[in-house]
């Protein structure tokens, strides 16, 4: 509960109390006074009667009349007039109507009919005693006129009072609001200054620690973000051209080459400059420099309409083209473009030695493909590209035989959806410090006539075969339901297609799977989107991540190679997690995983170092203060 | 010589509150209340009215009415005026002594205190406001009702002698009143002097 609310609850509770003692004070004072007057008027009634009385010397018929006359005219209940020994000489009763007062009413107020008593004398004799007693009808009326007045009062000033301590309340407890919204908005990842003054003395320190708190935590994520960025430079730019350097072509070729990736076929194309130390001879480093700056950015140019390239300088004179999702055949345009910019820059910058000129060999890469033989087969390229003039290119050609099994292994799919023969693989994800199992990430493998296909083998067919979707929705009901039956505790991460999330109708498909889930579903799973998919799109991704928590399940970011060039977004999406492959952050340097984890724990991401399978990897991670690992290492701990 | 007389004055005293006892109509600590507030002679009428009433405790109750209104009417007259600034004043038996000054009300209250201390039935004692046609003034007379039906004998301040009120042609009844046959106190002077007698008022 609240403070308002408490303080709100006590304050009303006294202040109704309060004015229930005042409100049943005075109408106790107002029962008392009207109880006396009505017994002073009954005395004075009794006294002024009794000398009346007094001048009919004893006489019976006198005294009754005169009694009658006094009771005809009065407001009494009876006059009754006894004799000395208490003898009833006359008396007076009057008839009690029923009262149009609530029966609980007369309950409570108990009121007492007074009685007057007066001696009745004659001269020196003494003739009897003279009792009063008044109409305490009257009265009770008068009393629920007044009582209803008081307590509609009572109700009118309850209201005026209770709103009017609402106000204040939330004028004094404001501070305390805006207080709360700061600590929801740092969990929430979001930095709020209170700026407005803050009257009540008492929490002026508070906000001000507040604002200053909140200032702090700013500034870790504002550094963290910024020496992210920069340590992302260091590490992956080629600081003359700003072009990406071989590392970074690298980690992007085994993210592209990974089977659920949509890049996971495309062109690789390689540049050499030749003879570079005849142009620095023959200009200096400083022109040379400014030429490949223009060259780098020309490139750029040539290949921005391209989705997902990677522009890299490799060496001093080579450079690097990575296009994925194009047949080498249609990039031959492509080719001769950047062939001719380049030989008319050459001419710009007056380079007429017979020499000097560019090479540039292409081949095309595929999933099948390991990184080795991806930069074997565009050496290879290059190398026949030089026995060509300057300005030609050379195309290494794919021979593709993929054709040929399609309509198989769409069959050996479906019977494999239908037979229930895809087996669901889950792999303990691992606190290093606890050794306890975070979640467990899952993974497919398809067995058909005695053979057992691995999850790379088959998933980039069953995209290309557009069944990608059939295979997510076995997965996720086999998953969830599964555990669901077997009553399981366990937190599941599932790992979703690049190439299925990018698609644009990516959101109502996911939105129509997940609603295959029934929602008391109880087993809780983690969503896996990679970095690059993010990053792409971030509003669609942030699309998709709404729809998934929407469904109670969360999200976390794999492949994640620190792509981005700010990291904000990571605060806005708020992941569980981040899983990055351990080849990248064995490559990065202790200052930059410094900063990542610093940056993280600011967020209360988790980083988590995926493929860890060798002793040594998993020594140098710790050292690195890796806490969470996935991979065959997991087995052994 | 002054030795032996101080030594007569201590003696006398300690006689005095040795006479003073629980049962007495009026404490030793009112008396007391009484010397300090006004003198010697003051708390001496109260130890006298003690040992009198004590004397008349298991006589007749003729002999203790005649006893009682001549001890009371030896106090002086003065009016409520003079002595309280008040119109109309009702004073305690015990402000009444002190001071040894009263009116005609003061007289009767002082009178039917004492006389119910001395067990007489209140129900025979009434306060009776008369006209007194002699002086063709109000005035106020005890008076005291042996049965319900008989002529009550007036004790009056004015007239020392106790007579029964057919003698009393100078008196013109007019009302009675007596407060313990009130069930409830609701008698304005009756209930203050009441409430006066209960603080001690002196």
């Amino acid at each position: 509960m609240t403070l308002y609310r408490q303080i709100a609850i006590l304050v009303s509770f006294l202040l109704v109390t309060i004015l229930i003692s005042i409100l049943m004070i005075i109408f106790n004072t107002i029962i008392n006074s009207s109880q006396d007057s009505l017994y002073k008027n009954a005395q004075n009634s009794a006294t002024s009667l009794s000398l009346s009385l007094a001048s009919s010397g004893g006489d019976k018929a006198m005294m009754s009349t005169i009694i009658n006359a006094n009771f005809d005219n009065s407001n009494m209940e009876k006059i009754v007039l006894t004799n000395m020994q208490g003898e009833l000489i006359y008396e007076r009763l009057r008839q009690k109507n029923k009262l149009n007062i609530p029966v609980l009413f007369l309950n409570l107020i108990s009121f007492e009919a007074p009685e007057a008593v007066a001696q009745v004398s004659s001269g020196w004799k003494l003739i009897g005693i003279l009792s009063i007693k008044s109409d305490v009808n009257v009265v009770y009326l008068e009393l629920y006129k007044t009582f209803k007045y008081l307590v509609s009062t009572f109700l009118v000033v309850s209201f005026v009072a209770l709103v009017a301590l609402n106000l204040l309340l939330h004028f004094i407890l404001k501070p305390l609001v805006g207080i709360r919204k700061q600590a929801e908005s740092i969990l929430n990842n979001e930095f709020i200054i209170q700026k407005k003054e803050v009257f009540t003395l008492d929490f002026q320190d508070i906000v001000k620690s507040m604002n200053s708190m909140v200032e702090r935590v700013e500034n870790i994520f504002k550094e963290g973000n910024k020496a992210l960025s920069f340590n992302k430079d260091l590490l992956y730019k080629d600081h003359l051209t700003n072009l990406y350097n071989r590392e970074y072509l690298i980690l992007k070729l085994n993210e592209y080459l990974s089977p659920d990736n949509v890049n996971n076929g495309g062109v690789i194309i390689m540049l050499s400059i030749s003879d570079t130390a005849k142009i620095n001879k023959l200009f200096g480093h400083q022109k040379t420099d400014d030429l490949f700056r223009v060259m780098a950015k020309q490139i750029i140019e040539s290949t921005a309409h391209f989705n997902d390239a990677v522009v890299s300088r490799l060496n001093g004179s080579e450079f690097n083209i990575l296009i994925p999702q194009i047949a080498l055949v249609n990039c031959e345009l492509l080719l001769k473009e950047i062939s001719k910019e380049i030989l008319d820059l050459f001419e710009y910058f007056t380079l007429n030695e017979k020499n000097i000129g560019v090479h540039i060999g292409a081949t095309a890469y595929s999933l099948e493909q390991q990184i080795a033989e991806v930069f074997a087969s565009v050496d290879y390229a290059l190398a026949q590209a030089e026995l060509l003039d300057f300005g030609q290119y050379y195309l290494q050609m794919e021979d593709s035989t993929e054709i040929k099994g399609k309509e198989q292994w769409r069959e050996i799919l479906k019977n494999a959806i239908q037979n229930s023969q895809i087996k669901i693989l889950n792999h303990a994800v691992v606190e290093l410090e606890t050794n306890k199992n975070i979640h467990f990430t899952t993974s497919l493998s398809l067995v058909s006539e005695n053979r057992t296909y691995k999850y790379g083998e088959f998933i980039a067919l069953a995209m290309k075969l557009d069944m990608l979707d059939e295979l997510n929705i076995y997965l996720l009901k086999n998953i969830l339901l599964d555990a669901q039956k077997l009553k399981e505790q366990r937190v599941y991460s599932i790992q979703l297609n690049a190439s299925f999330l990018e698609g644009r109708d990516s959101v109502y498909k996911l939105k129509e799977i997940l609603q295959q889930i029934p929602k008391n579903i109880s087993t809780k799973a983690i969503f896996e989107i990679p970095e690059s998919t993010v990053c792409n799109n971030l509003e669609h991704s942030s699309s998709i991540i709404e729809l998934i928590r929407s469904h109670n399940f969360d999200f976390g970011i794999s492949n994640f190679i620190a792509e981005s060039k700010d990291f904000a977004y990571l605060k806005d999406l708020q992941p569980l997690f981040l899983k990055s492959n351990k080849d990248f952050l064995l490559k990065s340097s202790a200052t930059s995983l410094s900063t990542l984890n610093m940056f993280l724990a600011s967020l209360s991401i988790k980083l988590i170092a995926t493929g860890v399978n060798t002793k040594d990897e998993l020594e140098q991670l710790k050292k690195l203060d890796i806490k969470i690992i996935q991979g065959a290492m997991v087995d052994t701990l | 010589m002054l030795k032996y007389y101080s030594m007569k004055f201590i003696l006398i005293l300690l006689t005095i509150s040795t006479m003073i006892n629980a049962n007495d109509y009026i404490s030793k600590s009112t008396i007391d209340k009484v010397e300090h507030k006004y003198n010697s002679k003051a708390k001496k009428r109260f130890i006298t009215l003690n040992n009198n009433l004590r004397d008349e405790l298991p006589k007749d109750e003729l002999i203790k009415i005649k006893k009682v209104n001549d001890y009371f009417n030896k106090v002086g007259y003065s009016t409520d005026i003079s002595l309280y600034n008040q119109k109309d004043y009702w004073a305690t038996p015990n402000e009444f002594l002190a001071k040894n000054l009263g009116d005609c009300e003061d007289y009767v209250i002082a009178k039917y205190f004492a006389l119910r201390y001395l067990g007489l039935n209140t129900s025979k004692l009434y306060f009776t406001y008369v006209r007194s046609t002699k002086f063709n003034t109000p005035h106020m007379v005890l008076t005291y009702f042996e049965t319900p039906d008989s002529i009550p004998l007036v004790l009056d301040n004015n007239k020392f002698e106790i007579l029964p009120a057919t003698k009393r042609e100078d008196l013109k009844p007019i009302y009675y009143f007596n407060g313990e046959l009130m069930k409830k106190k609701k008698h304005k002077k009756w209930d203050q002097l009441l409430e006066n007698i209960k603080r001690d008022k002196i």
